[in-house]
C-alpha cells in the first residue's frame, strides 16, 4: 500500500484459518525491518495468528523494504527521529487500508511502541493498544542536551534541566515543562493521557529492562494496565520470551473483549 | 526508482523474495539473504542493493531462504538441505523472470556454503561471497562470544554457558540459542560436513570473496551512538554493483 505522500509501504499479513477475533497491526522496532529483532515479530505474529488474530506487520519509511529513504544519520539520531513521530502517519495509512471489520489493536515495541501510542491518539478506530518497552524519554536522555557544552553553558544547561526534573517530579508528571525537560517525549505523554481511561492500553515491560523506570518516576501510567514479565530484557533474546509476550497479549485482549 | 515485485514463490509458496529489473535483462543476480540474525541486520542494505541492481538494468531477486525473513519455517527447522533447495528454487525463479539473462549469485556469511553447494556443477556465471563463514566452527565460536557477553550483561548467563560447552551441545545434536533464535543442529551438521575449499576450487576465478570485516552488518545493529549507520551506502554496495557489471 502507499502512504499519504505516495511512499510505498510493504506489509505482511498473517491470516487465521477462522474469522479473526481482532486485527493486530504491528509497528516495527525502531529502525529494524518488520521481522523485528531476532525475527521476533514474525514469531509473535505466527503465535497470535494461531490464537485467532489477524496480524499485519509493516515496514515503515526508511527501513526494511519501504520505498522512501531517510537521511544518513547515527543510530541514535534515527531512534530520536522515530520517537518524534517519523512513522506515525505511515502507520495510520496502513491502518486505514486494512480491509476487515475486526476490532483493531495496535502493537509496537520500543520505538514502535511510541509510534502505536501516537497513532492511536489520532485514530478513533483503534480499539486498544499494547506496547512493549515503551520509552517516554528520548534516546540519549539528558545527556543529549549536555553534549558539547562547556563551562558556563554547561552549568546553565544543568540548572535548566534540574529545574525541569523538579517540576516533573513535584507535579507527579502533571506539568510538562517543555524546554526545561527536553529529554521527555512530551507528545507521547500527551497521547498516553488522551488514551488513559478512554481506550484499553496495556504497557508491557521486561523485568530485566529499565525503560519503565521513567514511567513510574513521573507517574505516567495512570489509567492504563501495566505488566512486567520477569527475566525478559529490552529485546527478545530468547525464543521463549516471545511466547510469553504473545500469551500475555492474548490473555489481555480476551479480557477486554 | 525501479518497480519492485514482492512475491511468495516456490513449493507451497514458502519462499519470499523481492524482484526488480527489466524482463529482457542480459544479466540477473540472485541475492541470498543470510541465515540467522544477519538477515535482520542486512535487510535494508540488501533491499537497496536489489533496487540499485534493477536501476542499473540488471535483473535482481532478493531471496529469504526458509527460516529467515518473510519465508516459512523457523530458523531451527532448517538444514543445509533446505538452504540448498531454496537457493536452487531462487535460481529457477530468477530464470523464469529473466529468461535471457546469465545468472550470478551473491551470498553472505553462513549463506556462503549453501550457495557453493547449491550450484554444483556451477550453474551460474559468477559467485560473490561477502564475509563468507567457510570455517563454520570458527565463525560460530566468534558469534558465541557476543552471545555470552550479552547473557552476562543481562545476568542471564548460566553455569556451563561457555563457548566450548555450547558448541559441544550443537555437536551432540541439541539446538543452542544464538541471537534470539535456536541455531539448528541439522544446519550445523551440514555446514560442518561440507568441504568449502573443494567447492571453491571448482568455481575457480568465477568466485569472488569480499571481506568487509568480521562483523559485516553489526555496526548498524550494535547501535554505536557515534556510528554512521549503513542504511545508506554500505561499504560493499558499490563493490557489489561493480562486480555485477564486470
Amino acid at each position: 500500500m502507499r502512504a499519504g505522500d505516495g511512499t510505498e509501504i510493504v506489509c505482511t499479513a498473517h491470516d487465521p484459518a477462522v474469522a479473526a477475533r481482532a486485527t493486530i497491526l504491528v509497528a516495527p522496532n525502531g529502525p529494524l525491518p518488520r521481522a523485528g529483532p531476532f525475527r521476533s515479530m514474525t514469531r509473535l505474529a505466527d503465535l497470535l495468528c494461531t490464537a485467532g488474530y489477524r496480524v499485519v506487520r509493516a515496514d515503515l519509511r526508511g527501513f526494511g523494504e519501504s520505498g522512501a529513504d531517510v537521511p544518513d544519520a547515527t543510530i541514535h539520531e534515527h531512534y530520536r527521529s522515530i520517537e518524534r513521530g517519523l512513522h506515525v502517519d505511515d502507520l495510520l495509512a496502513v491502518a486505514a487500508s486494512l480491509d476487515d471489520d475486526a476490532p483493531l489493536v495496535l502493537f509496537g515495541s520500543c520505538g514502535g511502541a511510541v509510534t502505536v501510542v501516537r497513532a492511536a491518539e489520532s485514530d478513533p478506530h483503534v480499539r486498544a493498544v499494547v506496547t512493549y518497552a515503551l520509552p517516554v524519554v528520548l534516546t540519549g536522555g539528558r545527556g543529549a542536551e549536555m553534549a558539547g557544552r562547556r563551562g558556563a553553558s554547561r552549568g546553565l544547561a544543568m540548572a535548566r534541566l534540574g529545574l525541569g526534573e523538579s517540576i516533573l517530579r513535584g507535579s507527579r508528571g502533571r506539568l510538562l515543562p517543555g524546554g526545561l525537560a527536553p529529554w521527555l517525549n512530551a507528545p507521547l505523554v500527551r497521547a498516553l493521557r488522551a488514551l488513559a481511561g478512554k481506550r484499553p492500553v496495556l504497557l508491557l515491560f521486561g523485568g530485566d529492562d529499565d525503560v519503565q523506570d521513567h514511567l513510574a518516576r513521573y507517574r505516567l501510567e495512570k489509567g492504563m494496565d501495566v505488566d512486567e514479565l520477569p527475566g525478559i530484557g529490552h529485546h527478545f533474546d530468547d525464543p521463549e520470551d516471545v511466547e510469553r509476550v504473545a500469551a500475555t497479549i492474548d490473555a489481555w485482549i480476551r479480557r477486554i473483549q | 526508482m525501479p518497480d519492485l515485485d514482492y512475491l511468495f514463490f516456490g513449493p507451497n509458496d514458502a519462499l519470499y523474495g523481492v524482484a526488480g529489473g527489466p524482463p529482457d535483462a542480459r544479466r540477473a543476480v540472485l541475492v541470498v539473504s543470510p541465515p540467522g540474525v544477519d538477515a535482520v541486520r542486512a535487510r535494508r542494505v540488501l533491499f537497496r542493493l536489489v533496487r540499485a541492481l534493477a536501476a542499473a538494468g540488471h535483473g535482481a531477486l532478493l531471496l529469504d531462504p526458509r527460516g529467515s525473513g518473510e519465508s516459512a519455517l523457523a530458523f531451527e527447522e532448517t538444514s543445509l538441505a533446505t538452504h540448498v533447495a531454496d537457493i536452487r528454487d531462487g535460481l529457477h525463479e530468477l530464470a523464469r523472470r529473466f529468461p535471457e539473462a546469465h545468472q550470478r549469485l551473491i551470498a553472505i556469511r553462513y549463506g556462503a556454503v549453501p550457495a557453493l553447494a547449491a550450484v554444483q556443477p556451477p550453474a551460474a556465471d559468477a559467485l560473490l561471497l561477502i564475509d563468507p563463514c567457510l570455517d563454520v566452527r570458527a565463525a560460530l565460536r566468534q558469534d558465541l562470544r557476543g552471545e555470552i557477553a550479552k547473557r552476562m550483561r543481562r545476568g542471564a548467563a548460566e553455569e556451563g554457558d561457555d563457548r566450548d560447552a555450547l558448541v559441544a551441545q550443537l555437536d551432540a545434536g541439541r539446538p543452542i540459542v544464538l541471537d534470539g533464535e535456536r541455531f539448528p543442529p541439522a544446519l550445523w551438521r551440514g555446514l560442518n560436513g561440507s568441504q568449502p575449499a573443494a567447492l571453491l576450487a571448482i568455481w575457480g576465478d568465477r568466485a569472488t570473496m569480499l571481506r568487509s570485516g568480521r562483523d559485516t552488518f553489526v555496526p548498524f545493529h550494535r547501535q554505536l551512538p557515534q556510528a554512521r549507520v549503513t542504511v545508506e551506502e554500505p561499504a560493499f554496495e558499490a563493490a557489489a554493483l561493480a562486480w555485477a557489471r564486470s
